[in-house]
């Protein structure tokens, strides 16, 4: 009875996980078997959005090409930095290869203390063709919100206990300019459509990225 | 035959004995112990306000050592720090102390320990060196140089003749740690 009982379970999660990886497969049909990509279940349309001087991006950036999205802020010394090297790296092991880079852009959260003209410079700094941009907090959040990003301001208070608190929270005088971000340090994949699709989570291998893009 | 051998092994642990010594007895400075390995600053943009170096720590000492500060040449003022990864967050935290237990090495690297260089007279560019000054909790100081560089993944780089170069470099900076 009871062996009974475990033969229809098996078969029912078998029913079950056929099922589930069809639904997957039909929903992101259009994406290559990752091997280090998270796809995401159903691609995530994102919402209208403006950014850069004179509002110069918008979600047409996106059109005809894929594009990887890292958020960050100018003043990071390590993660962003080291990020932003990575890319590098799979750009010249996708261009090696000869296959076709992603756009990359790189969007600060940092708004107040970060300008577009900064962050133009700064992401051409790791790569010629890379974006550096921000714009209205409100902006960056319709992303930040679509991508699941999450991020907060820092400061180590004079108990030298950090604290946390959201980015729009005012700071006492003495941090207002010299806090940290915590931040969300995953990769996002958007397709020439301008959907969401994937995410590369962290910690982030160039040759394992490149392979992955490659097959786009 | 075998007796000369011995009488030579013993000669020279003798030679060696007191030449121990002779080095140890002078000074027994906690930083004589400490040496510095592959020490670089990640090249930044101009325009940005922060740049963050990297290395290996050795304590070849029988104690805990604890660093409580740091300095760099050309900058306003620099922390230790600590990345890491926390709910899925990447944070970075000041350390008021690292500590480097006895006969063991740290490492200093991307997304981990590192020092965060800040209020930069100007950024400092690949190929530089940064000298930088370490205080321990016991007050003593040792410093190092730190060359610039925009990646030290070996794999990458782009000159191999300019990554041994950047050896040398090391080996030298760690001479220098070491003779302090």
């Amino acid at each position: 009875m009871q062996k009974n009982t475990l033969v229809i379970s098996a078969i029912l999660l078998a029913f079950a996980l056929v099922g589930g990886v069809a639904v997957r497969q039909l929903s992101t049909s259009s994406l290559p078997e990752f091997i280090t990509a998270y796809a995401q279940p159903e691609a995530i349309v994102l919402p209208a959005f403006k950014l850069g001087e004179q509002d110069q991006f918008s979600n047409s950036l996106f059109n005809d090409k894929w594009s990887l999205i890292f958020f960050g802020y100018g003043s990071c010394p390590d993660v962003c930095p080291t990020e932003l090297y990575n890319l590098n790296n799979v750009a010249k092991i996708l261009t090696a290869a000869g296959k076709t880079m992603p756009q990359v852009l790189f969007i600060s959260v940092d708004s107040k203390r970060d300008s577009n003209e900064m962050l133009r410079t700064y992401a051409r700094f790791y790569n010629d063709d890379f974006l550096g941009m921000t714009g209205d907090s409100s902006e960056v959040d319709k992303l930040v919100a679509s991508f699941g990003v999450i991020y907060e301001k820092t400061f180590m208070a004079n108990n030298g206990q950090y604290v946390a608190v959201p980015y729009t929270s005012p700071l006492p005088p003495e941090h207002a300019s010299s806090y940290l971000i915590n931040h969300s340090s995953r990769v996002y994949l958007v397709n020439p459509q301008g959907k969401y699709v994937a995410a590369f989570a962290p910690p982030h291998s160039a040759e394992k990225m490149a392979a992955d893009l490659a097959k786009l | 035959m075998h007796k000369k051998q011995v009488t030579l092994k013993n000669a020279l642990r003798a030679v060696f004995a007191s030449l121990a010594l002779l080095t140890a007895c002078p000074v027994l400075a906690a930083t004589d112990g400490i040496m510095v390995k592959d020490a670089w600053v990640r090249a930044a943009p101009p325009s940005a306000t922060v740049q963050a170096g990297f290395f290996t720590l050795i304590n070849h000492n029988n104690e805990t050592i604890v660093l409580t500060a740091v300095a760099a040449e050309g900058f306003g003022h620099s922390e230790l720090h600590l990345s890491s990864k926390r709910d899925g967050v990447m944070v970075m935290e000041q350390q008021q102390q690292i500590t480097v237990p006895a006969d063991s090495a740290l490492q200093f690297k991307p997304g981990s320990y590192h020092i965060m260089l800040m209020q930069p007279a100007q950024i400092a560019a690949p190929g530089e060196l940064v000298k930088v000054s370490f205080t321990l909790a016991n007050g003593e100081t040792f410093s190092t140089e730190m060359t610039v560089k925009r990646d030290n993944n070996k794999a990458m780089m782009d000159h191999s003749k300019m990554k041994h170069g950047a050896m040398q470099h090391h080996k030298m900076a760690t001479e220098q740690t070491t003779a302090h």
